[in-house]
């Protein structure tokens, strides 16, 4: 069993657990939430959405433009799996 | 990867997935304003009375600015995070919000409703909604003025109208105003 090294990056772990449980994040609000610089996070989150792990919308809100990400299904069923991967390697509970 | 680095990797995933799951974007502002309007209004329609003026004109002038500027404030920032318990609060309180416009206004001017079932009415629903906003956030800040209006409620048909009004507006200082003040604070 080979671990996502896509998911496995520090940085992009935090993003892919940060967009788990929520519909969707603009940029400056993970940019808070995962305590990356502008340019960390753009390049982390180019590779996810390459990979189709992360769907992105962008929209005006009022005058200003907003770009939101969200986990796609395909960035879900591999962020599941990577879990599970890690469960495995933990010893069986007694 | 060993056993030992694979339990700090989910350590790690769980604490930042819970992090992000009360992810809630700060709305002391919107108590504050909400409480600063409701406050006006208790004064003019108890200066209104003592006047005999028609004081109660303030609710519907200035109930909907508060609507305007909420619905508005929160718009912009449910954009920004997106989540379930976000969108369950925010719909909520746009609910409690038509019921007290829908039967308090309509039950008010339709005269079937009676000045001393107004105050209870309103808060009984603006408890409900406040306590259930605080269980999602597990924030007590909400939670314990929610029930602070549910009581007011109860023991409000005891009083005459005027001293409801005037006990609503301690309760709307002391369960909106300054845990909105201290909600701003947290957040910075």
């Amino acid at each position: 069993m080979k671990l996502d090294t896509l998911i496995h990056a520090p940085v992009r772990l935090r993003i892919m657990s940060t967009l788990l449980p929520v519909e969707h994040m603009s940029f400056t609000a993970l940019k808070a939430a995962v305590g990356a610089t502008d340019g960390n996070l753009a390049t982390h989150l180019a590779k996810l959405e390459n990979a189709g792990y992360v769907d992105v919308t962008k929209q005006f809100v009022g005058r200003k433009p907003l770009t939101s990400y969200a986990m796609s299904e395909t960035g879900r069923l591999a962020f599941v799996a990577y879990l599970d991967m890690l469960q495995a390697l933990l010893p069986p509970r007694p | 990867m060993d056993a030992e680095e694979a339990a700090r990797q989910l350590a790690i995933i769980h604490q930042v997935v819970d992090q992000s799951r009360q992810e809630r974007t700060q709305s002391g502002d919107i108590y504050i304003v909400w409480g600063v309007l409701v406050c006006i209004c208790i004064a003019g329609t108890l200066v209104g009375d003592a006047l005999e003026q028609p004081g109660w004109m303030a609710w519907p002038l200035l109930m909907p600015i508060g609507a305007v500027y909420a619905s508005y404030v929160g718009r912009k920032r449910e954009a920004q995070v997106g989540t379930y318990m976000n969108r369950v609060e925010s719909r909520l309180w746009i609910s409690a919000g038509f019921v007290l416009f829908g039967v308090v206004g309509g039950g008010m001017a339709s005269g079937a409703l009676s000045l001393n079932a107004v105050i209870p009415i309103v808060s009984g629903v603006i408890g409900i909604a406040m306590v259930t906003s605080g269980a999602l956030y597990k924030s007590g800040l909400m939670t314990w003025p929610g029930w602070m209006f549910i009581i007011l409620a109860m023991v409000c048909f005891l009083f005459p109208w005027q001293m409801q009004y005037a006990a609503f507006g301690l309760a709307t200082i002391a369960g909106y105003i300054i845990p909105g003040i201290l909600m701003i604070r947290q957040s910075k």
